[in-house]
């Protein structure tokens, strides 16, 4: 494995043990008011990183953020990369009018700033967890969509496809049995940039306060610490560190999957 | 107007290359080629174990055999157009002169203006971004000082001498407007542009139509004896080569297994194995009628180059165990030479 | 018994705003036991037709029938439930078989598709690897592990799988060397023999197609120019392009050129955007005279069995 590969392994497995051991490190609400109002991190053995305006525990925040980031970034990379393969995989194998009328829809989705769709779909939708996860799915699976039916393009012509054709599959199980396996590989580069994209954008909507109200996260952490930024800047720049550290993490864990399983390696007889 | 390739091997070439008449075109000695493994640690593959050929001006020479015998890779190592994987001995003289010695430079140089190359897929020797004529005006410049106007006239004349009609036309076309044939004719004439002495072909008409092969052959055997020039045609049929070598060499596992004029071989073969691919050239079984009509088969498959005795036993009707344990040198045999302790006792 | 039949097939595509004829107009018939070859230049159709004919591509217009039933439905696809019995060997068995997957799971595709379970499967898929004369254990082995020879074997056997009645190769050998050449076409051989099996045998090479077809059909741009037995084609070609094709196989005399001659062709075959008028080979005919630049001819019978489509035909 290379460098860049072990930094986002070490990484990405920080953060997940953040999320997991949460309730272990700090069991009861990370919003409960437990101390002072703005203690300087490491001056106080009970809060490591000090407390925020309110009073509550700047690393109890960080962990229970850490669980929303990587749930909700993996939980919204996974469905716009299920949206964008059904729809590439349609669109590549079944062509013709069916494939100009998907990748028009795809065009007009991927011409909308994925944040501003995300942001309006969350308005009219209402915030929760789940709605705020179904908003950056819908609004982030055009560039799978299109690079699945580029792959399925030029898969589907190949002979072995006739062959599936000849043995009497039926349409769709050649389009996802036979001819979908093969053009994963590519996604599997844009893997570690969508999910690292769904958790910038997760912070984003949190930060504008259309996050879930009952969940702390790192984008409610900055916006909160920022009316504080000039008396305690720690409030902003600790959750803004983990934020940056976690999708060059899930970026770099990408890359290094990608590079893996480029060449196609083949398996020994 | 004169024929400019007519003077191909012209005036304007240095006083020490002009051919002495009883030394060989192109004459090869003790070639051996290896590879070294990809990651360097494994180890080395022999693929053409000692190889001495010869052809005159004027003459076809035909390398016969199937994948694996080598026979593509004697063509390469002559043109140096190896990889640096490969560790090539022996000599390659052209028109006397060896060129192995020279220096890389040099050596590319006599190799650029002695040999033009052919190859199966005209696509892959033609850059697809370039017009033909632009090509064959660039080896014109480099090798024969042949620039602008001129160059392009010779070009012209190259093209048409190769049968490409309409050529002041044709040269403006990018390769992949003309088809198999066309491009195929637009690359030996490509090879020629130099003037060489010697040109080597690797399986020329294998991808075009039947038609269109008899057409190149046509072409081919007609360069030979119209401008002199000597022809290596490397072909896995041997029907193909019968139809325009004046010798053929049939390979085995890297080694000339029989060398020996054309219609000697293909009347009377005396290897084995020559035998047997003269019987699964298709001519040479014919149809009989009724259901039974299966073609002979030669069954196992070829044995990797350098082993203990002679490579071909394991698959050959009449080995005996000395031919298992002892390799067969090439030794006089008719007009040619051949490789076999049993040579000549095949029924044909 | 005439298994196959194809009658009046035609397969246009559009090129730009130009129409491509790739078939024009083709009839032909395969027998129970019998080879077929089916013989021409590249871009004739003769993949077209043999897609088409395997329900792979759906003809412009045309029928294909096996034993007098419709194969194509009216909208060009393979009727349900005849799909097994028209199978298909490609050219190339690199290509023709899914890199990622086991050979045994690629030849056992057609059976499960078929609703056979996992184990039958197992077993019949060692069966069939042993009829092509195949070691079972191969079928663990991933395509890139076999040679070129072992791989068509391996789609002969994946080819087989279903039963079929009509085996469609398409170029099976070009490009192997001659001595698993001729294993490849024995195994075809074999088959048509001990099963009864149809082969339409699609192929440039005619000194392969003359070699194990029982009858021919020549085509040229799209159309057939002359069919009939095998031996009695080539005896006595009547089409000028036939002679020219036959005369045109290297004989492995050293003096088959000389002898080529007057039938030797110039030029290429012309593409099906542009399809001649008339006799669409008069342009390269070297017999050509002036109703054949204007009449196109149909075929006209000639005994013993032989179609030839040319006015100057006896």
């Amino acid at each position: 494995m290379s460098r860049s590969g072990w930094i986002g392994a070490i990484g990405l497995g920080l953060l997940v043990a953040m999320a997991v051991l949460a309730p272990v490190i700090k069991p009861g609400d990370p919003l409960d008011l437990v101390g002072r109002p703005v203690m300087p991190p490491f001056t106080d053995p009970r809060f490591p990183l000090g407390t925020d305006q309110l009073g509550r525990d700047v690393w109890a925040e960080l962990l229970y953020g850490a669980r929303v980031s990587l749930i909700v970034g993996i939980a919204a990379a996974t469905g716009a990369i299920g949206i964008g393969i059904v729809v590439g995989t349609l669109a590549g194998f079944l062509g013709g009018r069916a494939d100009s009328t998907l990748m028009r829809v795809t065009e007009a989705f991927q011409t909308v700033p994925t944040f501003l769709l995300a942001l309006a779909l969350l308005t009219a939708l209402g915030s929760s967890t789940f709605n705020v996860v179904l908003a950056i799915a819908i609004s982030s699976w055009a560039a799978t969509s299109r690079l699945v039916r580029a792959e399925v393009l030029s898969l589907r012509q190949r002979e072995y496809v006739d062959a599936a054709r000849l043995a009497g599959l039926g349409p769709l199980r050649i389009a996802f049995r036979e001819v979908l396996p093969g053009s994963l590989q590519p996604v599997i580069a844009l893997v570690g940039v969508t999910v690292g994209a769904a958790i910038l954008v997760e912070s984003a909507l949190a930060f504008l306060g259309l996050g879930d109200p009952n969940q702390i996260s790192w984008g409610v952490m900055i916006a909160n610490g920022r009316d504080a930024i000039r008396v305690a800047p720690s409030l902003v720049v600790i959750p803004g560190i983990c934020l940056a550290l976690a999708i060059l993490s899930v970026s770099l864990i990408g890359d290094e999957l990608a590079t893996r399983l480029a060449p196609q390696r083949r398996r020994a007889p | 107007m004169s024929d400019p390739v007519e003077s191909l091997a012209g005036p304007d070439m240095p006083a020490q290359d002009v051919p002495a008449q009883d030394v060989p075109a192109l004459e090869i000695t003790g070639l051996r080629v290896r590879f070294r493994s990809l990651d360097g640690r494994g180890p080395e593959v022999l693929a053409v174990d000692g190889i001495d050929l010869s052809v005159d001006r004027g003459r076809v020479l035909s390398l016969v055999g199937e994948s694996g015998s080598g026979k593509s890779t004697v063509l390469l190592a002559i043109a140096g157009l190896l990889s640096g994987a490969a560790i090539i001995e022996g000599e390659v003289r052209l028109h006397g002169r060896p060129i192995m010695g020279l220096a890389e430079r040099e050596r590319a140089m006599a190799r650029g203006r002695g040999i033009g190359m052919v190859f199966q897929d005209p696509g892959g020797s033609l850059n697809p971004v370039l017009s033909v004529g632009s090509q064959i005006d660039e080896v014109l410049g480099v090798h024969r000082d042949l620039h602008g106007r001129d160059a392009r006239g010779v070009t012209e004349a190259l093209l048409a001498r190769v049968g490409v009609g309409d050529p002041k036309r044709r040269a403006q076309a990018f390769p992949h407007q003309l088809s198999g044939g066309l491009r195929q004719r637009a690359a030996i004439a490509a090879a020629l542009a130099a003037g060489p002495e010697v040109i080597l072909a690797d399986e020329p008409t294998t991808a075009l139509d039947a038609t269109v092969q008899a057409q190149v052959l046509d072409l081919l055997v007609g360069l030979v004896s119209d401008e002199g020039v000597a022809l290596v045609l490397v072909t896995h049929d041997l029907a193909v080569a019968a139809a325009v070598a004046d010798r053929i060499a049939v390979l085995y596992a890297g080694r000339v297994v029989e060398e020996r004029p054309a219609g000697e071989l293909m009347d009377r073969p005396a290897h084995p194995y020559s035998s047997a691919l003269r019987a699964a050239a298709l001519p040479f079984s014919p149809r009989v009628a009724g259901d039974d009509a299966r073609l002979p088969e030669l069954p196992g498959r070829m044995a990797a180059a350098g082993g203990v005795g002679c490579a071909f036993a394991p698959r050959c009707p009449l080995a005996t165990d000395h031919c298992r344990a002892v390799t067969p040198e090439l030794t006089p045999y008719g007009g040619g030479r051949v490789a076999c302790w049993r040579a000549g006792e095949i029924e044909a | 018994m005439t298994v196959l039949a194809a009658r009046a097939i035609h397969r246009t595509f559009a090129s730009g705003d130009k129409l491509v004829r790739a078939v024009d107009g083709v009839d032909l018939a395969v027998a129970t036991g019998e080879i077929l070859g089916l013989v021409g230049e590249s871009g004739c159709g003769k993949t077209t037709l043999s897609r088409i004919i395997a329900g792979l591509d759906r003809p412009t217009s045309g029928d294909v029938m096996l034993d007098d039933q419709p194969f194509l439905g009216a909208d060009g696809a393979v009727e349900r439930g005849l799909r097994h019995r028209v199978q298909l060997v490609f050219q190339d068995p690199h290509a023709s078989f899914d890199p990622r997957r086991t050979v045994g799971r690629s030849v056992g595709l057609p059976l499960r598709a078929g609703g056979m379970g996992r184990g039958a499967t197992r077993t019949r898929v060692a069966e069939l690897l042993e009829s092509v004369g195949l070691d079972p254990a191969l079928a663990e082995r991933h395509p890139h592990t076999l040679s070129g020879g072992q791989l068509q074997r391996a789609a002969i056997a994946r080819a087989l799988a279903p039963r079929p009645d009509i085996l469609v190769c398409d170029e099976p050998v070009a490009s192997m060397d001659v001595s698993v050449r001729a294993q490849i076409l024995n195994l075809l051989l074999d088959l048509r023999r001990e099963r009864g099996i149809g082969i339409l045998f699609v192929s440039h090479d005619l000194g392969v197609v003359r070699r194990i077809a029982d009858r021919v059909a020549v085509m040229y741009l799209g159309r057939v120019v002359e069919t009939g037995g095998s031996e009695a084609v080539w005896r006595l070609p009547r089409h000028p392009y036939t002679r020219s094709l036959a005369a045109s196989i290297p004989t492995g005399s050293t003096t088959w050129r000389g002898g080529l001659g007057a039938v030797r062709l110039e030029g290429e075959p012309p593409s099906a955007v542009d399809v001649p008028p008339g006799c669409r080979f008069h342009p390269r005919c070297p017999i050509a005279i002036e109703r054949c630049r204007v009449d196109d001819p149909v075929l006209r019978s000639f005994p013993p069995d032989v179609q030839v489509a040319c006015h100057l035909a006896e």
